[in-house]
């Protein structure tokens, strides 16, 4: 047998890197969790405050994603309210930084509607698997943990849900080209 | 495992789809800020209900002083814990020789505000925890008696063992919570749904009002399902799919209990 090298305590994740890598991936998996639109930053607060306290305990076993995405769970989960909070950070809110370019803005936004239409139409176990391996990165590994599923049947749902995505593709640019010439 | 990456076009879809559904720029930064300012006030609050484990060998001076402080203020609470103990056991005797079913405890434990208290570092904020010394708390009731057992268990109060973490009361972790369900989450899926059961059964006893309690419901409605044919499972798994119907866990529920 190999010799596996010794391990040695890896460096504990900065909380701002932590925040800045992944704020969007709290941010994402809340609102699919079923967090109301207008409870989402809220509730990612909630998040970002437990992963403070909690991230000396995170010894780097799993992947961070799986770790976030546990705490986002429980967090979704037991969601209190806390508008006291809230008006706070409304509070704290910096200027308004420079909006991304309108056409841009509109642009991205129909394709992300398009996407949205094609996730509502997926089965929800396919969906699961789709978003985090696609859209948020995680490896099959990863979610097999997170959502505590046979490695085997994360992939056959990914293959799956690729498979509709690539026949989606296919229907969407057939629908864009004929927009563009008619 | 997988037949083809995801074409180009199809990538740059999905992006703008991460993008959309995403925090605003704005919102990242408004979020860092509040955060930043509740961590701020959180280091010089008095002291937090579940205390993060300094480093003392990097530690600054100022850090050094705020675990001394710590240390003190835990050694106060811990001998108010004790006092207000006896106190809690005198009473829970009085109570028992008039009425056996501790209805007052399992009220507070549906009480939204009770709840509230358990989340670490979160829900309870360090504003909200302003007040949080031990002598402060107006109902420490709940707070010194050991944690409720299962719902589903008969009550036995005479059995029941000493608080296990007398400094922190009613505090469970959300890390220890992820870390006593994890085994259990490894056991279902190496095909051994009644070690799953029982990894469960200790995860409720540890955390009977865990924040992960949907999670236990799910993987215990799917172990009873895997474990063999009896009903339990099924009963299990529709009180779960009528109380979670949105749960990410729901299809894995009705794959593992329905054979249709």
């Amino acid at each position: 047998m190999r010799a596996a090298p010794q391990p040695v305590d890896p460096p504990r994740p900065d909380f701002d890197a932590v925040y800045r890598a992944h704020v969007g991936f709290v941010w994402r998996t809340i609102r699919r969790l079923g967090v109301a639109e207008a409870e989402i930053e809220d509730a990612a607060h909630e998040v970002f405050l437990v992963v403070h306290r909690r991230l000396p305990e995170f010894d780097g076993q799993a992947a961070i994603t799986t770790w976030l995405y546990a705490i986002a769970r429980g967090v979704a989960s037991n969601r209190r309210r806390s508008a006291q909070r809230r008006e706070q950070r409304d509070e704290l809110a910096p200027a308004p930084a420079p909006s991304v370019d309108p056409g841009e803005q509109l642009e991205r936004a129909r394709a992300a509607e398009a996407v949205a239409r094609f996730l509502d139409g997926l089965p929800v176990e396919q969906r699961v698997v789709f978003e985090l391996f696609e859209i948020e990165g995680m490896r099959g590994a990863e979610i097999s943990e997170a959502i505590a599923l046979n490695i085997n049947t994360v992939y056959t749902r990914l293959r799956a849900a690729r498979q509709r995505f690539a026949e989606f593709l296919a229907e969407h640019h057939a629908r864009e080209g004929r927009a563009t010439h008619a | 495992m997988l037949d083809a990456d995801i074409t180009r076009p199809g990538q740059d879809l999905l992006a703008a789809y991460r993008a959309h559904t995403g925090p605003s720029p704005e919102a990242v930064e408004r979020l860092a800020a509040a955060l930043h300012a509740d961590l701020a006030k959180e280091a010089t609050a008095p002291l937090a209900s579940a205390e993060p484990r300094p480093d003392l060998e990097t530690a600054d001076a100022d850090a050094v002083a705020r675990v001394l402080d710590l240390a003190a203020r835990q050694r106060s609470r811990r001998r108010w814990t004790l006092a207000a103990g006896l106190l809690a056991a005198a009473a829970a005797i009085a109570l028992l020789a008039l009425r056996p079913a501790p209805t007052q405890r399992h009220a507070q434990r549906d009480d939204p505000a009770a709840a509230f208290h358990h989340e670490p570092g979160a829900a309870g904020s360090a504003r909200a925890r302003a007040p949080a010394g031990p002598a402060a708390d107006p109902s420490p009731g709940p707070a010194l008696v050991a944690p409720d057992p299962p719902a589903t268990r008969p009550d036995r109060p005479t059995e029941r063992p000493p608080p296990t973490e007398p400094t922190s009361p009613a505090e469970p972790s959300l890390a220890d919570e992820m870390q006593r369900m994890r085994p259990a989450q490894l056991a279902l899926a190496a095909g051994d749904p009644t070690r799953a059961l029982a990894l469960l059964a200790t995860y409720l006893e540890t955390f009977p009002d865990g924040r992960l309690h949907e999670e236990y419901l799910a993987l215990r409605a799917i172990a009873l399902c895997s474990a063999g044919p009896a009903p339990a499972g099924r009963t299990e798994a529709d009180a779960f799919l009528a109380a979670h119907p949105r749960s990410i866990f729901a299809e894995r529920v009705r794959g593992a209990c329905d054979p249709r």
